[in-house]
C-alpha cells in the first residue's frame, strides 16, 4: 500500500499532485512555533526536500507550542533536532539543516536551491529582509505571524512583481517598531500551530497549482471567538523599490525598520557613558536576537530579577532594554516597587535604538 | 458603522464599537477615534473599509453601513 494512498484516492489530488509533493524544495526560515507545524505537515504529506533554517536553541517555554521538541532536546539546536525528528517521522524526505541565523550576506546562498520560502521568524526586519529576497531571486513566500490570540497567513510575490508583496500590506518598515514578538506578548499555544497548518495548507496548494491560493489576501483568524476574516491586499503602484542582491546585502535591515526620529532626549546614551554607577540590563531571555554584542551590558531576563536583585547593590542608576521597549517597561516598574531607592529608567525604543546608536559614535 | 480592533490595538480599544452619529469619511472617524483613544496616535496600523485594505493615510468615504478594521503589525511566530 503507498503511503499517500489516502492523497492519491482524492479525485482533484491523485498521483500527479503527490509526485508534484515529492519534487518540491520548500525552505523553513524559524523552527519554532510557526516552523514546527509548518514542518511536521509537510513532511508528513511528502514534500520532497525541506530546508530548515534557525540559530536558537531550544528552550523549555517552547514547549508548549513547538511541539517538535521534546524535554530532553532543551539547549539544543532547534535545526538539528528538527532536521532529526522530521527525518523520523518520514525518511523519504531530503531534509537540509541550516543551523544559523539569516542575515542580508548569508540569506542568498541559504536561498538558492529551494522553490518556495516559508517565513516562520519572530521579527518585522526578517520579513522584509525575505520579501525583498524573494522578489530579486524570483521565489514565492508564505507568510504567516501570530500575536497573543490571534494569527495572519499570507503569500506573497506569486508571481513575481505582479502580484503583491509584503510591503503593499505594512509599506512603511520604520513605523513597525511596536510590533511585538511572542517572547513579549506572550501566545497561546494553539495559536501558531493553527496558523502553521494554515500556512502549510499555502504551501501545498502553491505547489500543486491549486487556485484560491491566498496571494493578494490576507487571511486573518481570532482564535478565542473563532472570527475569520480575508482582506483584501491592493497592489501600491507607486512602490517600485525592488533592490537587487547587492542592495540587499549592503543594507542594514535591522536599521531600516527603525523609528526615523530617534528621541533625542534619550537619558541613558549620556547617563552609561559618565556615571559609572549606572547599568544597562537587558531583560531578554539569554541568546535572544539581536545581541548586543561589543555594548556593555547585563543580561537578566524579566522572569530572572528577582532571584538577582542583590546584582543591582552596586550600581545607583538602571537602564533596562528589550526588544520593543515593552518588557523594559514592566522591569522598571519591578525595579521602582522593589529597588526604590534607585534612579530607574527604560529605552523605550529597544535594542534597535542602542544598536543604532552605537554605530554611530 | 463599526470599528474593529485587531492585535495590540485592542490593548487601546478593548473590543468593537459600534459608531451612530455617520462620520462620512475616513478622515474624520480618525479624528474622533484619536480624541476618544489618544493612544491611537502613537499606533502604526492599516485600515480595512469592509474587506479592502487601505493605506492609513489615504482619506476614504465611509457609509453607515461600513466595517472598519484596525490592523497593526504583526510579528510573533
Amino acid at each position: 500500500m503507498n503511503r499517500y494512498q489516502r492523497h492519491i484516492q482524492l479525485d482533484d489530488f491523485g498521483t500527479e499532485s503527490q509526485k508534484k509533493l515529492a519534487a518540491a524544495r520548500v525552505l523553513v526560515i524559524g523552527a519554532g512555533g510557526l516552523g514546527c507545524p509548518v514542518l511536521m505537515q509537510l513532511a508528513a504529506m511528502g514534500v520532497g526536500c525541506l530546508g530548515i533554517v534557525d540559530g536558537d536553541r531550544i528552550e523549555l517555554t517552547n514547549l508548549h507550542r513547538q511541539h517538535l521538541y521534546a524535554e530532553k532536546h532543551i539547549g539544543l539546536m532547534k535545526a538539528e533536532v528538527a532536521g532529526e525528528v522530521i527525518k523520523s517521522m518520514n525518511s523519504e524526505v531530503k531534509v537540509v539543516v541550516f543551523p544559523i541565523f539569516v542575515h542580508e550576506k548569508n540569506i542568498f546562498s541559504v536561498f538558492q536551491d529551494f522553490d518556495i520560502i516559508v517565513d516562520g521568524t519572530d521579527q518585522i526586519y526578517t520579513r522584509y529582509l525575505i520579501d525583498d529576497v524573494c522578489i530579486a531571486t524570483n521565489k514565492p513566500w508564505v507568510y504567516g505571524a501570530v500575536y497573543q490570540y490571534e494569527g495572519q497567513v499570507s503569500v506573497f510575490n506569486v508571481q513575481n512583481k505582479e502580484t503583491p508583496h509584503y510591503r503593499d500590506l505594512f509599506p512603511d518598515p520604520d513605523k513597525n517598531t511596536g510590533a511585538v514578538s511572542c517572547n513579549e506578548a506572550g501566545v497561546l499555544g494553539l495559536v501558531p500551530n493553527l496558523i502553521g497548518l494554515l500556512m502549510a495548507n499555502e504551501v501545498v496548494k502553491y505547489i500543486v497549482d491549486s487556485e484560491d491560493l491566498l496571494s493578494g489576501k490576507l487571511l486573518h483568524y481570532h482564535l478565542k471567538n473563532n472570527r475569520q476574516h480575508i482582506f483584501h491586499i491592493q497592489k501600491n503602484k507607486t512602490n517600485t523599490f525592488h533592490p537587487d542582491k547587492k542592495t540587499i546585502e549592503n543594507t542594514n535591515y535591522q536599521v531600516m525598520c527603525l523609528k526615523k526620529v530617534l528621541n533625542p532626549s534619550s537619558a541613558w546614551q549620556k547617563t552609561l557613558s559618565d556615571n559609572s554607577k549606572a547599568i544597562l540590563v537587558d531583560v531578554r531571555e539569554v541568546g535572544e536576537q539581536p545581541l548586543l554584542n561589543n555594548i556593555p551590558h547585563q543580561n537578566i531576563p524579566l522572569s530572572s530579577l528577582e532571584n538577582n536583585q542583590n546584582f543591582f547593590d552596586r550600581y545607583e542608576e538602571i537602564f533596562f532594554v528589550c526588544l520593543s521597549g515593552h518588557r523594559s517597561r514592566q522591569a522598571m516598574l519591578w525595579a521602582k516597587n522593589n529597588l526604590p531607592e534607585k534612579s530607574v529608567n527604560h529605552v523605550e525604543g529597544g535594542v534597535f535604538e542602542i544598536l543604532e546608536y552605537y554605530q554611530h559614535v | 458603522m463599526k470599528v474593529i480592533p485587531f492585535g495590540k490595538i485592542t490593548d487601546i480599544i478593548p473590543g468593537e464599537i459600534h459608531i451612530q452619529n455617520g462620520y462620512t469619511s475616513w478622515s474624520d472617524l480618525k479624528q474622533f477615534l484619536f480624541e476618544q483613544y489618544p493612544a491611537l496616535q502613537n499606533e502604526s496600523f492599516m485600515i480595512a473599509i469592509n474587506t479592502t485594505l487601505l493605506n492609513s493615510d489615504q482619506n476614504i468615504f465611509l457609509a453607515e453601513t461600513d466595517e472598519v478594521s484596525l490592523l497593526p503589525p504583526f510579528s510573533g511566530g
